[in-house]
Parts: C-alpha cells; structure tokens; sequence
C-alpha cells in the first residue's frame, strides 16, 4: 500500500471541505494542497482564482455521531450550521 | 446556582464514575502509545503528521483526564506514574499489537469510537468540567474518525478483505469492553444522559457504517464472553501484559517535575 488518503478536489475528498471559500477573494474554486499546513489541526488550500494558498482550521467545533447527541439539540445545531469556514 | 460535588454522590456512583473516566484515560494512554509506536509504519508524510497529531491529542485526553480523577482522591502522580500492570484499566482490544497496517487502521477506529461513545454519555454531565472535556475529546475524536474513514476508503480500492478481517476480529473485544449493560446506575443517577445499553447501540450502528465506506458486507460477531478474570469496574480481563506495560509505563519517576 502506497497511496495516502490525499486526493485532489477538496469536495471529493471531504463533506467538510464543501463549504471551504478562499479567505482573500471568496472563491470556492480552490484545490487541497496538504492535508496538514503548518500545524497538524490546518489543512492547507490554494485558490485557483487568485492563486493565494491559505490555511484552514479543522476544528469547526463538529462531534461524532452518538446517541447522547440527540439530546444535545444545542450541539446537534451548531454542526448543522457551522458557517462558512474561513480562516 | 447548584453546585456539583462528587462528595455529594452516592458512594457506589461516584465508584462508577470513577472506573468509566480511568477506563477511558487508561485506553487513551495505551492508544496514545500505540500510535507513538506505528508512526514509522505511516505510508507517507500526511501519515506521520496525522499519527504523530493523534497520540499528541490521545495522550492529552488521557492527562486531562487524571487531572480529573484527582477529585476522586487520587493524586496525579499516581495516576501517571504509580500504577503496576494489573492496574491500568485499558481496553483489551489494545493488549495484542498490531498485525498489519490493516490491523492498525481496524483497531484504532473501533478504540477510538467506543471510547467516544462512552465519553459523550458525559455530554450533558452536571459538571460543566467534564461535560466540556467530553466535548473537546469529541471534537479531536471527530477528526481521528475520519482518518481512519479514509483509510477505509482507500483499503476499498484494493478490495479491503484484510481491513474487515481485522475489525471482525477485533470488533468481540470492543463491544466487550460495554460490559453488562442492563444496568446502568450512572445513568439513573442523572450522571451519564443516556443508558450504557443505548451508547453500546450507538457503536455498533458506527461500525457497521464502515462496510458501507469498504463496500463489503460485514457480518460483526458478539462480543466475547467474559471469563473468570473479568473485572467490570476495569472494563477488563486480567492485568496488562508486562510486555505492553514496559511499553507505556513512566520510565523515570525520578525526573518528574514535582
């Protein structure tokens, strides 16, 4: 086994990267650069609108499934809604 | 506004409370240093950096947690560093070390999500220290998940029998680890927000959503039947294997910055 779970196109890759807007001019047309950026809790992208990389912060604050979260109304919002994230 | 003590509880919750936190910070410690351990084995950089992250995050769920555990009387120190073998309350899904990078994956995802389950029946727990480090581990464990998911994904490209091989056989000592779930005195003493019995559920539902990402049927067998040596307080049988102790026992208590 050789390959590593990096793909090209964010969206491919990921649910959680759909929502992922370049930080300087909006675009939603970036492609994944590194899973890691300078920290392990970034992911790195690059615009192909501006050309700009930037970092992304994984910790969008979402929680794996569990029963207990169907109580959690307060939590089970906050991840449905979890904006548009920008770093 | 009321205030919580763990002194307030009655004796035998406050027990119990106690031996689900240590079950859960033992399993992170041996966790943490199982991926300590396989980072040389990573097929690539993101590899490294993502085991390298996740014992990072794993051994600091389980430091937060003795920090924790230190209202139950105990101290730190011996938490940390003071315990033998055949006090280390890890899941026994940990004690054999992995068999192939297939076995790693398998065995990681199934540690990590059954240690969640059990954490986020603290989601909603009246004291707001540990209901919000059992949020924090749930975030951290979100991303953990998923790389384990992608692995998945990528073990489904080359066919992934070895990959549902191993969580088959891993999967009984999970599961295992729920012990007797038909009573659950931290949930009716308002301590855990749902029952064990719904949490142990909860996981098997999880894992059974792993074939969908392998796309091979998975057919989970029960959990292994405890045996004599089954101590339920430990979510465990028998003590710790010196070999796996020496691996993540405090080496020099001697330097310990008091």
């Amino acid at each position: 086994m050789s390959k590593t779970p990096v793909r090209a196109g964010p969206e491919k890759l990921d649910d959680d990267f759909k929502d992922v807007r370049c930080p300087h001019c909006e675009s939603a047309d970036i492609t994944l650069v590194s899973l890691f950026g300078s920290s392990v809790s970034e992911v790195m992208f690059r615009c192909l609108a501006c050309h700009t990389f930037f970092n992304w912060v994984k910790w969008q604050g979402r929680l794996p499934a569990s029963p207990a979260l169907d109580e959690r109304d307060d939590v089970v919002r906050a991840t449905a809604a979890s904006p548009a994230s920008r770093q | 506004m009321e205030t919580y003590s763990i002194a307030d509880l009655d004796p035998a919750v406050a027990k119990a409370l106690e031996s689900d936190l240590l079950a859960v910070a033992d399993t992170k410690l041996v966790l943490g240093n199982w991926f300590v351990m396989c980072v040389n084995n990573g097929r690539s950089l993101p590899d490294f950096a993502a085991l390298l992250g996740q014992s990072a995050a794993v051994l600091g769920h389980a430091r937060s947690l003795y920090l924790y555990l230190v209202n139950f009387g105990h101290t730190y120190q011996h938490l940390e560093q003071g315990r033998g073998a055949d006090a280390i309350a890890s899941m026994n899904l940990l004690d054999a070390p992995p068999q192939s990078w297939e076995d790693f994956i398998a065995s990681i995802y199934l540690a990590e999500q059954a240690s969640w389950m059990l954490m986020s029946g603290f989601l909603k727990h009246p004291d707001r220290a540990l209901a919000g480090l059992a949020e924090k581990i749930g975030q951290e464990t979100y991303f953990h998940l998923k790389y384990a998911n992608g692995w998945a994904a990528l073990f489904a490209e080359s066919g992934g029998e070895a990959f549902i091989e191993a969580l088959s056989a891993r999967y009984p000592l999970a599961l295992a680890w729920f012990g007797d779930t038909g009573h659950d005195p931290l949930h009716e003493a308002g301590q855990r927000s749902v029952p064990l019995s719904a949490l142990k559920e909860g996981f098997a539902r999880e894992v059974a959503k792993i074939a969908d990402v392998v796309r091979l049927p998975l057919d989970l067998p029960d959990a292994v039947e405890p045996g004599s040596d089954w101590r339920p307080q430990s979510r465990r049988s028998g003590p710790l294997s010196e070999r796996l102790f020496e691996v993540i026992r405090f080496k020099d208590p001697e330097a310990v910055h008091p």
